[in-house]
């Protein structure tokens, strides 16, 4: 929360920590409007100790608290790391209380460290699969174990965990503001949801930040901001990216975030990802990010084997052999209800039999609103309403 | 007394169009168009460069037929031919000679002039490649730099040039095709298309103040900047606004056809005057379909935007001034499409003026279109170097460099007087 609250475009957004330990609560440093003290009356503010119906009924107590706080809010994130009696206990209530209010909901948990004992793991693994998974409309879960296969051994455990506090709300921020400041390329909840839902997988983020008027401007920002995602604690790595069956990929930028960066950002991005992973691509422009970019890759890792056949409403794919970038082309369907994300090797109509002209590794025989992914109204959506 | 004629002509073979000028160059080296011949080069150039050769020939036959027609059978007595080459691998660079001046008043005469310009034309270039045409940029006498050299006092004389090379067999592929036609006894040269459009638009005032001139063709882009009346930098893009046609087409659906005609017909523009947001117009399924105007405006717009962005990054990376008093200039039938202008004007930042043949004459006077520009710029270096004819008859790339840099110098009024012919 300490965290979150020092990123640009936090005060969009409404901040709301919730614990049964007083003590914890207070460290957020948070107004008192935006603390909530779950069963106060009946734990005292002093925690539940891992016992996870103890920190499900606190949070029950604060049922009707909450659901007056989150009406009306468009979008909730909730950020909590499972294995303790609060988060296990409460995150199952939060999701109830917002499935009733109509909310569409986005979990980021942590998964405790397996040296904390396989009690607390097989709790958090049990409230992930039982009380989350089926039911929030987005789950990514960080199992903390990922910190270790990043960060080098000798690094103060404070920093490690400020590292991952970061990283979480970034994602949180990420995703948020992308789903809720709109997006300028046509990934939506829907398909988000569609991502994440469809199997269990372990999740894996990794967040680069450059900030700076100056900094933004220079050449060098997709590096920057690749180079910073890749050193996340949260990514473990490459070969993480590598290995993942589907990723998602959101830019965010203020309102100087140009064409020519979020592309060779995106792209950058795709070269690390497997050309046969899912991708889903998310770019987002807002005022309070003006002079500060950042990047989020989410990954996902699919622990159980692909049912067939795949839903509807997953992203088709289709790849070219040689072709390692893949380029997401926004086809708006006829009902007009749902976008979905067709991969396709561009057109080159009349240009297809011809010596391509090449510059900067582009083709420049492919259409370049194509190649910039503008989504263009050919008239057709329409054609049914008027006939 | 058909001897005494002096015929010279121009065939540019573009993607759009094959077109053929007849010009004659009267006792006081007035040039006057008595002939012109066109046709439709129907698929058979793309990109600039021909791909059927068969039906290229056809269509070039119908040019030269039309042309000869109009110029009352005089096209076969042409001294010269000029033709325009683009596409081909065209890349340019510059190019260094020295020569230490040796005669007595240590004096720069024309033979130093020649002998440095010779020196700078060496280059290493690979096997394939050839020397299309080298321009004169500037000179340094003792490393002051100069327009003309000549008469200047001095130890050291140093020719920069401007060096147009391409693929040769490519660039062959326009004289062949021309000998095939039936001009196997006449002289026939290239020359680079955004050179000969700059000699056939652009005025010596402009040259001299420094000037980008961008030829938005069908199938090419081509650029040339001159500045302190030297060629600095030149270069082919090809892409062109057939480029522009076939990304409506993709995008909307429409027929290539189709989106050709609606880039020249003007039709976007007239709807966006009436204020409507939409187009209607017959889809490639056969049903009527609105269209909104935003669409054709940002495919349009991502497309010239890159090939103007593109080619300002070529200029950048050939390290060319950066002021050009005399602004940008717009040529080729993209020209006449009014948001390339305007996108001229934000790329490169620079005012944008359209221009088109200067000084056309003659009994056909109906070139004042940009898409002539290119063709007419030829005729008149083709005229110019019969008036200079010093060379004439031994044909070849490197004679062109000679006849052309000495007709640019004199068509700039710099050297008539020091060069006499």
């Amino acid at each position: 929360m300490r965290v979150l609250r020092t990123l640009p475009g936090a005060e969009s957004m409404r901040l709301l920590a919730l614990d049964t330990d007083r003590a914890a609560l207070e460290s957020t440093g948070l107004p008192e409007d935006n603390r909530m003290l779950a069963g106060e009356v009946w734990r005292g503010g002093r925690g539940c100790g891992g016992n996870e119906l103890d920190g499900q009924r606190a949070v029950a107590h604060e049922r009707v608290r909450l659901e007056n706080m989150l009406r009306g809010s468009s979008f909730l994130v909730v950020l909590c790391g499972l294995g303790g009696g609060t988060a296990s206990g409460g995150a199952p209530v939060v999701l109830s209380v917002a499935a009733k209010l109509k909310i569409p909901n986005f979990f980021i948990v942590t998964l405790p460290f397996m040296l904390e004992g396989p009690r607390r793991h097989n709790l958090a693994d049990r409230v992930l699969t039982e009380n989350l998974f089926d039911v929030a409309d987005a789950v990514v879960a960080l199992p903390d174990d990922l910190l270790f296969s990043t960060l080098p051994g000798d690094t103060p455990l404070a920093a490690a965990f400020e590292l991952a506090d970061r990283e979480c709300a970034g994602t949180a921020l990420a995703f948020s503001t992308v789903l809720s400041a709109g997006n300028l390329l046509n990934a939506d909840m829907a398909s988000f949801t569609a991502l994440l839902k469809r199997r269990k997988g372990l999740c894996s983020i990794g967040v680069g930040i450059v900030r700076g008027e100056d900094a933004c401007r220079a050449e060098d920002v997709p590096e920057k901001l690749v180079s910073g995602m890749l050193a996340s604690p949260f990514l473990g790595g490459p070969r993480v990216l590598r290995e993942a069956d589907a990723a998602v990929v959101s830019l965010l930028g203020g309102g100087d975030l140009s064409l020519g960066d979020a592309k060779n950002t995106l792209e950058l991005v795709a070269k690390y990802l497997s050309p046969d992973a899912e991708q889903l691509t998310a770019a987002s422009s807002h005022p309070d990010w003006q002079g500060a970019r950042q990047l989020c890759v989410l990954t996902v890792k699919y622990s159980e084997p692909a049912p067939e056949p795949p839903p509807r409403s997953l992203p088709r794919m289709r790849q070219e052999p040689h072709r390692s970038v893949s380029k997401p082309v926004a086809a708006p369907d006829v009902a007009g209800e749902q976008l979905e994300f067709v991969l396709e090797p561009i057109s080159k109509g009349i240009m297809e039999r011809t010596a391509p002209v090449m510059w900067n590794n582009e083709d420049l025989d492919e259409p370049t609103f194509k190649r910039r992914n503008a989504v263009i109204d050919d008239g057709r959506r329409n054609q049914g309403r008027k006939a | 007394m058909f001897h005494s004629r002096n015929i010279v002509s121009a065939v540019e073979m573009g993607t759009s169009k094959f077109c053929v000028l007849v010009g004659e160059v009267d006792e006081n080296g007035h040039l006057d168009v008595i002939g012109r011949g066109e046709a439709p080069s129907a698929g058979s150039v793309v990109k600039g460069e021909i791909v059927d050769m068969e039906k290229a020939g056809d269509q070039l036959a119908k040019a030269l037929e039309e042309a000869d027609r109009a110029s009352g059978r005089s096209l076969a007595l042409s001294h010269l031919m000029m033709v325009l080459v683009t596409g081909c691998g065209i890349s340019s660079q510059p190019g260094v000679g020295m020569v230490l001046i040796r005669n007595d008043e240590h004096v720069v005469t024309d033979a130093e002039r020649r002998e440095a310009n010779d020196n700078a034309r060496v280059l290493n270039l690979a096997a394939e490649r050839k020397i299309i045409n080298t321009s004169e940029s500037f000179f340094l006498v003792d490393g002051r730099r100069v327009s003309n050299p000549l008469r200047h006092h001095g130890s050291k004389l140093e020719a920069h040039i401007h060096i147009v090379h391409g693929i040769s067999a490519r660039v062959d592929n326009f004289r062949n095709l021309l000998r095939e036609s039936g001009f196997e006894d006449t002289d026939i040269d290239v020359v680079f298309s955004p050179v000969a459009a700059d000699f056939g638009v652009l005025s010596e005032r402009e040259r001299e103040d420094g000037v980008l001139l961008i030829d938005l063709g069908a199938g090419c882009t081509e650029y040339v900047m001159e500045y302190d009346n030297g060629l600095c930098a030149s270069g082919v893009l090809q892409v062109g606004m057939e480029h522009v046609a076939n990304d409506l087409s993709i995008g909307l659906g429409l027929s290539i056809d189709q989106c050709r005609k609606l880039l020249v017909s003007g039709e976007m523009e007239r709807a966006a005057e009436r204020g409507e947001s939409q187009l209607t117009l017959r889809g490639g399924t056969g049903s009527e379909r609105s269209i909104p105007l935003c669409s054709f405006d940002t495919i349009i717009d991502c497309r010239l935007r890159e090939i103007f962005t593109i080619i300002r990054r070529q200029l950048e990376l050939a390290g060319s001034p950066r002021s050009l008093a005399a602004g940008g200039v717009l040529t080729g039938g993209g020209a006449l499409f009014p948001r390339a202008r305007e996108l001229f004007s934000e790329v490169f930042d620079l005012s944008c003026q359209v221009a088109q043949p200067r000084d056309a004459e003659g009994a056909i006077t109906d070139l004042a279109s940009p898409r002539y520009s290119a063709v007419w710029g030829a005729l008149k270096i083709a005229a110019h170097y019969r008036n200079g004819g010093s060379a004439a008859g031994n044909g070849g790339f490197w004679s062109l460099w000679d006849n052309l840099a000495v007709s640019l110098r004199r068509g700039r009024g710099k050297l008539g007087k020091a060069l006499k012919f």
